[in-house]
């Protein structure tokens, strides 16, 4: 079914804000006190009546749904209010990373996808030979292979015995703008992201593909006189595009989350490393903002995969016509 | 023959379908029919004439926009009055679908799909009673017991058309609807399948709904006929009325469209035809 | 008057390769096609048609060869082509239609593109504006009207019968001499099925084009063919004129295929049928795969595969029943062919609705009075 773009736009909206609403209230309904993120080893130290101050400064003692109106009036002037953590504007503590997290997020995403296509193609291609089955089985194995544990493999091999790439961080210290120094910094990062989630894709790839080749109008192409090669990229790999897209919206939130053992493990600044801890140390605003660009991101994903889509697959543009309608055999 | 009890009574049904927002498909519009007990009805009609759709809303798969079926005393349109006869209903009422591929499940062996449907109505209280009953539904098709074991993929169209009519045949219906069972098998089994049902019809007594889109096997089996052209019935009546003197154009149509099987009349009337060609459409 | 074969088939033999063992689909076949003629390959699904079929522009399945037989077309054996040479016979010498309509197309590509393509293929050098052209021209020609708005419709616009005749619009777009259609009419409704025999008889007459029609319907096979091949089991049983098979059928599988037609029954009821399932192919049964089955079947058909008889100068069949030692059957022969001549006259199966009626009346009368 066809969506106009206003109404896509209000369902987003809508669902913004659901999300919003649950996760507001569920970090606050989970139990541990935020008063031991703000004032660390202090809150042990405080009395009874310091504390309630303390809440009532931070605004913690009101009624949930209070708390949420009074959150959502600042939100909608662009204020979300500090990190308990780091005491700061919630904005320039994930401004920072964000950027960190969208590019090794972001280049792994492309990356992951452009060689699962290659692969998916090839092993289609040559299906059930043994070059199809030796990929198959490879793939297999590497996405078993646990992505901690490739990550600490590969800081040792390459950063520690052969010293070739650095094996923390995301630039040399006060290098933030060198862009070599970034690139190093992500080859072994991007690596690990990339091997983890990679078969898994080629491999829909794969089967989407061979799906569409047993199909009959493929026996017709190839009856007509082309060759099997122009049938893949004419017609199989064109009609698999609008699944492979759907496919790729709905990761699209990879990008962030993806990469949270990768950062953690490479030690990594990103968003990954900072929602673990917002959770963990119940810092309100942060979790709030981090689970929104979350949201945003899933959610957008999916509305553009299925806006494009539509617009590749014809058949979805208008509603289904029935063979009742069109079952005149216009004569 | 007027006298004999009538099973279904359909009266004025119409299934509207909505296309977008403004535009209406009367798959099937203003149908009245009845089918009599131990008859069978042919209900003929090209794809897109909605007659799948009225064996659909006979089985309260589909429900209709406008109309009353009437089924033995039960208003079929009235979803409390199904609710309380659901058992009778479920009983009495079996389908048997064209596609014998997808109807049946891949992966079941074919004892257990006959005798699933026993099973779920606790028809037999022990297992042998309900093997011995599932091996002579399953001879009566034409089947023979080493056929329990295997799974419908091993088996062929026909075959598989088989196990379909000994499952619904198995449940001693009242009333069968027939799909378009034979459309997608060959003449030769198509001749067979006929046969089977002939036979199974004149033994257990029940009222069948054959539905077709073509008419030359209908005249076989089926004691009277309904041709559908676009939602509408445009003609019923008895089978020899119906084929040796068609009413409306569209009968005709249907009926001069049947491939006769001798080359020379078909030169004949090749001729003729390109002679009249214009007067008929 | 003798026409030149285009396509011989000798000893033709294709079998899958299974974990059960091997399937002989089709099991030493020899045919030809002549130049213009209509030849239909009739038989029940599973009979080895449709791999036979595409053994001929070898496409076969996965798990397919053809283990023996050679495939001739004007002199040139096919196997020998390499797959380059093949890909270009395909499309120009060799066409193929397929039985679904609604599956053959690709559904994400207008009609206009998938027909131009063919085209492109095959004249590369052709200006977009001149393929055009011609696939108007096409689409016309298979009796698309208003063909320049139908140029970029997609497939699921159209009804079945219109995609039907969008495929064979491809498959004419080279002008092949020899075109296979593998049950093109068997998945549409019986008005357009007649209207697309039509089409294609037209077609074929204009073009010259040889056509090798599948089908498991004899009624359709009387509307289009010159020739019949009778195939059970992987193996041609009976073939000849169509005149011959219809009105003087030798094979026991052609009676039955025969009178398995409405149109042969005598009476409401007394529609013939075929008893039984054919046979499994892994392996073969020996002799006659048919005797099984066949209640005319000679001792000698369990024992020993029938070589073709020859009935006429064009027409042969393969069963013992045509031996001279089977003296008996000669007097079956000529009752079957009696009674299907006694049918034809009468304008096929027509029941005489007065006398059914009469009848009923009566048989009521005596029930109501016990």
């Amino acid at each position: 079914m066809k969506m106009s773009y206003k109404k896509r736009i209000v369902i987003f909206l809508v669902s913004i804000f659901f999300l919003s609403v649950l996760v507001f209230a569920m970090s606050r309904l989970a139990p541990g006190d935020p008063l031991v993120s703000y004032y660390g080893e202090r809150a042990e130290r405080m009395s009874v009546e310091e504390k309630e101050r303390a809440m009532n400064r931070l605004g913690l003692n009101e009624p949930i749904i209070v708390q949420y109106g009074k959150w959502i009036q600042n939100a909608a002037q662009g204020d979300f209010g500090i990190s308990f953590k780091y005491k700061q504007d919630v904005l320039q503590v994930i401004e920072g990373r964000l950027v960190n997290t969208l590019i090794l997020g972001g280049v792994g995403f492309l990356l992951t996808f452009f060689f699962a296509l290659l692969l998916g193609i090839w092993c289609a291609f040559y299906e059930d030979k043994l070059l199809d089955r030796i990929i198959c089985k490879v793939g297999t194995i590497t996405s078993c292979i646990p992505e901690f544990w490739l990550s600490l493999v590969l800081i040792l091999v390459f950063s520690v015995n052969l010293k070739l790439l650095p094996g923390s961080g995301a630039y040399d210290i006060g290098q933030s703008d060198n862009l070599a120094s970034r690139m190093q910094h992500l080859i072994l990062p991007l690596i690990v992201v990339i091997m983890s989630h990679l078969w898994y894709y080629a491999y829909m790839i794969r089967n989407k593909l061979l799906e569409e080749i047993r199909q009959d109008y493929v026996l017709l192409a190839r009856a007509k006189g082309m060759s099997a090669g122009k049938i893949m990229f004419g017609h199989c790999v064109r009609n698999i595009m609008p699944a492979f897209i759907s496919i790729m919206a709905i990761s699209l939130p990879h990008i962030v989350e993806g990469t949270y053992i990768v950062e953690m493990v490479f030690s990594y600044p990103g968003i990954g490393t900072l929602s673990f801890e917002s959770a963990k140390y119940h810092d309100y605003n942060m979790l709030m903002v981090l689970c929104l660009i979350t949201g945003v991101i899933v959610i957008f994903g999916n509305i553009t995969g299925q806006a494009i889509s539509e617009h590749i697959d014809p058949r979805m543009k208008e509603p289904v016509r029935m063979e009742e309608v069109t079952d005149s055999d216009g004569r | 023959m007027s006298k004999q009890e009538v099973l279904v009574d359909v009266q004025n049904l119409s299934r509207h379908f909505l296309l977008g927002k403004h535009q209406i498909v009367k798959a099937v519009d203003e149908v009245s029919f009845q089918i009599r007990k131990n008859e069978i009805f042919g209900l003929v009609g090209e794809s897109g004439s909605g007659k799948s759709t009225v064996g659909k809303c006979l089985m309260n798969i589909c429900q209709p926009t406008q109309g009353t079926i009437c089924y033995d005393g039960v208003n079929l349109c009235d979803k409390r009055e199904v609710k309380a006869q659901k058992r009778k209903l479920q009983q009495e009422r079996q389908i048997i679908f064209q596609d014998s591929t997808s109807a049946l499940n891949q992966r079941m062996r074919v004892e257990d799909i006959v005798a699933e449907p026993l099973r779920i109505q606790h028809i037999f209280s022990e297992k042998s009673q309900l093997k011995q009953f599932v091996k002579e539904q399953l001879e009566e098709v034409g089947l023979d017991e080493s056929y329990l074991n295997r799974r419908p993929s091993e088996l062929s169209g026909g075959q598989r058309q088989r196990i379909a009519i000994a499952r619904a045949f198995g449940m001693k219906p009242r009333l069968l609807i027939a799909d378009e069972p034979i459309a997608s098998l060959d003449v030769s089994i198509q001749a067979q399948i006929i046969r089977l049902f002939q036979h199974l019809q004149q033994e257990h007594d029940c009222a069948i709904l054959f539905i077709a889109h073509d008419l030359s096997m209908v005249r076989f089996l089926s004691d009277r006929v309904g041709v559908m052209q676009k939602g509408r019935l445009v003609e019923v009546g008895e089978t020899e009325e119906i084929f040796s003197a068609p009413k409306h154009p569209y009968t005709k149509k249907l009926l001069s469209s049947i491939p006769i099987p001798d080359p020379r009349a078909v030169r004949k009337a090749g001729i003729e035809k390109e002679v009249c060609h214009e007067d008929v459409i | 008057m003798k026409k030149e074969n285009v396509l011989e088939i000798h000893n033709l033999s294709v079998s899958f390769h299974r974990a059960e063992g091997e399937t002989q689909a089709v099991r030493d076949v020899s045919l030809s096609l002549r130049q213009g003629e209509v030849l239909a390959l009739v038989g029940e699904s599973g009979c080895g048609k449709s791999v036979l079929c595409k053994s001929l522009i070898r496409l076969l399945p996965k798990g397919a060869d053809v283990k023996s037989g050679s495939i001739r077309m004007e002199g040139k054996e096919l196997s020998q082509l390499s797959e380059k040479e093949m890909c270009k016979l395909r499309g120009e010498g060799i066409s193929m239609i397929f039985q679904d309509p609604l599956t053959s197309l690709n559904p994400t590509m207008t009609i206009g593109r998938q027909i131009d393509e063919t085209v492109k293929l095959h004249h590369p050098s052709w200006k977009k504006e001149r393929r055009k052209e011609r696939v108007l021209e096409l689409l016309k020609l298979v009796g698309i009207e208003e063909a320049g708005k139908r140029y970029d419709s997609y497939p699921y616009q159209f009804s079945g019968g219109m995609r039907q005749r969008c495929v064979m619009a491809i498959a004419l777009a080279c002008n092949p001499k020899i075109l296979i259609a593998d049950e093109p009419t068997t998945a549409l409704d019986v008005t357009i099925q007649a209207e697309i025999l039509k089409q294609l008889k037209e077609i074929q007459q204009k073009l010259g084009t040889s056509i090798l029609f599948v089908t498991h319907d004899l009624g359709v096979v009387a509307q289009i063919a010159d020739r019949v091949a009778v195939m059970y089991a992987g193996k041609i049983v009976e073939y000849g004129m169509a005149e011959e098979i219809f009105y003087d059928a030798r094979h026991p599988y052609t009676w039955g295929l025969l009178h398995a037609l409405p149109y042969y029954a005598k009476e409401r009821g007394g529609l013939e049928i075929i008893p039984g399932f054919p046979p499994h192919l892994t392996p073969p049964p020996a002799g006659d795969a048919f005797a099984i089955r066949d209640q005319y079947a000679l001792r000698m058909d369990y024992e020993q595969m029938p070589p073709f008889f020859a009935v006429s100068e064009t027409h042969y069949a393969a069963t013992w029943l045509l031996d001279e030692r089977a003296a008996e059957a000669r007097k079956l022969i000529e009752e079957r062919k009696s009674r299907n001549r006694s049918i034809r006259e009468e304008g096929g199966n027509k029941d005489k609705y007065e006398e059914k009626k009469e009848q009923k009346e009566q048989k009521k009368e005596q029930e109501d009075s016990p």
